[in-house]
């Protein structure tokens, strides 16, 4: 699954090879791919945070006054910016501490890649998960199109 | 298909037609599903008449509707409101016959165009003392009138100019359409001259039709029923009218007795029906013409709810035949005019629901639906609604005419406001039924609450999904909106359940 995650997350060369090590779980002593693997938290997060964003607008706020773009786009980019935060944070805190394998060059620019390509497959997966609820939607089944 | 051959003579005839249009176009219709069809003939001299003219404006604007209403799914405009002239092409040879206008509601009577009674009944080429009998008969005044504004108040003059019903294209195109269903229902009001004088004399040719008459079997045993009113309002007295309301009680008592003796004695009708009010509000006088424009009122509402107890009623035991029934509607305590809750039970069963949600739809067509603009609304999207269409404009006149005709009715003695139309608060549209309150759903979180018109739409949206994408434009819009006026009413609680 890590593998999946990874090569998914790296297709965006948003951030340094080197990052995505840390991100598989190479650990600090630079030996092994024992450290827990990031990759799979996150891709699990934005899988169940997305489904649940896409839950929450085309049924818990499915009234006539939330059908609009703008407005599923910004209970997706709201729900979005969870993952996107952690992520960050995370990564910087891993940064700040040394949390990480000496002989990876990690900066402070793959943070925010890394955040943003996590944005990123939030967003396809809200918007994948918008087409699959917004048939049992009663007011947002034309969103998003 | 039993057809009902409604008769209006008079300005009273003309006017309860025109409640007939609106109760029609809320959907109440007969319970029989077999009848659905009316065929609306107004008697009137005067053709300018300014009611006559209002009626004949809103049949044709009516049926331009319902011309592009679908009823499958939707009782808005049910029933059919048909000219005779229609049943001209079903009948061999006889469309040929009819010159009489095409698209026309209105009969008007023939020979009396710039004539006055005298040179109606050609008095001048009579013998001297054919010329002193009609003298004793009827006064210089009378024998001056003018007749083509009607006949001023004065029965009298009415029952010779009229009697000519058999003779008329109407009457033999009436007379060939008819068959052994269908019923005959004659309005007119007791207190003026046409209608007064037409009804005795028009059931005369209805119950003793000339031989030559195509069907006259039929005619002379069909189920009648017939409604008259009595004053229910008055005119302000002066100098320059013939036509003088303090006569209306007089002339009304006179006319009962003959009525009796000629007409319920001898059992010429199924059905009379006889409705009034006193201290009624106070018209401007107007001997006819344009004029001639009452105020809607609630006794020609209620007049027009008998036409709907006549076709309900089952004609085939002789219960029902001698049955008397007295109903009258009341204020209640908490408002100084009569509402829905006014009215009967049986009334408010046939036509409660139908008018509420009638009323909700005019409300969103004219506050809601000029707003919205959001494409992703799905009934709208799904509807393919085009406002270019003719149809759009026919019903944004005939919703105005509505209104107007409301406000009439809310104004006029006795006040009948079963509706809230000129409130600042439009927003409010589920409490816009005065007297019953809709039922506020509670929600556990308050952003789920909708207001009135949000909840319109989220019941717009529901009903969508469950109408046939096949119809769309105007025919799928008036569909929605039924189902959805129809789960409103039974969310908001504002139904009639008996």
């Amino acid at each position: 699954m890590t593998d999946l995650f990874a090569t998914i997350f790296e297709l965006m060369s948003l951030y340094s090879k080197d990052l995505g090590e840390h991100l598989r779980g190479f650990n600090m002593r630079c030996k092994a791919y024992d450290a827990g693997a990031f990759y799979n938290t996150i891709g699990l997060v934005i899988l169940f945070v997305s489904f649940l964003a896409s839950f929450l607008y085309y049924k818990g706020l499915d009234m006539p006054r939330y059908t609009s773009i703008g407005k599923w786009s910004m209970v997706g980019i709201v729900t979005g910016l969870l993952p996107f935060l952690w992520s960050f944070l995370k990564v910087s805190s891993d940064i700040t501490n040394k949390m990480y394998c000496k002989e990876l060059q990690i900066t402070n620019g793959d943070t925010w890649g890394f955040a943003f390509t996590v944005l990123f497959y939030y967003l396809i997966l809200y918007f994948i998960f918008a087409l699959l609820f917004k048939s049992v939607s009663n007011n947002h089944r034309k969103i998003p199109f | 298909m039993a057809k009902l051959f409604l008769f209006g003579i008079g300005g009273t005839g003309a006017r309860v037609i025109k409640h007939l249009v609106f109760l029609a176009a809320a959907g109440v219709k007969f319970d029989s599903n077999d009848s659905d069809t009316i065929i609306p003939i107004i008697i009137d001299p005067d053709n300018s008449n300014g009611d006559l003219n209002k009626t004949i404006r809103l049949i044709k604007l009516y049926n331009r509707i319902r011309n592009n209403v679908e009823h499958t799914d939707n009782n808005f405009f049910r029933l059919k409101l048909k000219n005779i002239q229609t049943f001209a092409g079903d009948i061999d040879g006889l469309k040929t016959l009819i010159t009489i206008e095409e698209n026309s509601f209105h009969q008007t009577i023939q020979d009396i165009q710039n004539k006055n009674l005298k040179d109606f009944l050609n008095l001048n080429t009579m013998t001297e003392s054919s010329q002193a009998l009609l003298r004793l008969l009827f006064s210089e005044d009378n024998l001056e009138t003018n007749l083509e504004v009607g006949f001023k108040g004065n029965p009298n003059i009415g029952s010779i100019v009229l009697n000519q019903f058999s003779d008329a294209e109407y009457f033999k195109l009436f007379a060939s359409s008819f068959n052994s269903s269908d019923r005959i229902f004659i309005i007119s009001s007791i207190f003026g001259g046409t209608g007064a004088s037409g009804f005795p004399t028009l059931l005369k040719n209805l119950r003793n039709p000339d031989e030559k008459i195509p069907n006259h079997n039929y005619i002379k045993d069909a189920v009648i029923g017939a409604i008259s009113v009595l004053p229910y309002f008055n005119l302000e007295n002066t100098e320059s009218s013939k036509i003088n309301s303090n006569t209306f009680i007089s002339k009304t008592k006179s006319a009962l007795e003959y009525y009796y003796n000629n007409i319920i004695h001898t059992k010429q009708l199924n059905s009379i029906y006889y409705i009034g009010y006193t201290n009624g509000a106070t018209y401007e006088n107007s001997e006819g013409g344009r004029t001639q424009e009452n105020k809607a009122h609630f006794i020609e509402f209620a007049s027009a709810l008998s036409i709907f107890d006549f076709m309900d009623t089952d004609f085939t035991t002789n219960e029902e035949v001698s049955k008397k029934e007295y109903s009258t509607a009341s204020y209640s305590t908490s408002t100084p005019y009569l509402t829905l809750t006014c009215l009967s039970h049986k009334d408010r069963k046939k036509i409660q629901n139908e008018l509420i949600q009638f009323f909700l739809m005019t409300r969103y067509f004219t506050d809601r639906l000029p707003k919205i603009s959001n494409k992703k609304s799905p009934w709208f999207d799904e509807t393919k609604i085009n406002t270019n269409d003719p149809v759009y404009q026919d019903m944004k006149e005939f919703i105005e005419l509505y209104y107007q005709y409301l406000r009439e009715m809310a104004e006029n003695h006795v006040a009948f406001k079963p509706f809230k139309i000129d409130e600042e608060n439009k927003e409010e549209v589920f409490s816009s039924i005065e007297s019953i309150t809709p039922h506020k759903s509670s929600s556990l979180f308050s952003f789920r609450r909708m207001k009135d018109y949000e909840s319109f739409d989220d019941i717009l949206n529901k009903s969508s999904k469950e109408l046939s994408k096949d119809i769309s434009n105007f025919k799928r819009l008036i569909s929605l909106m039924y189902r959805a006026t129809a789960q409103i009413i039974q969310d908001k609680q504002l139904d009639y359940k008996g």
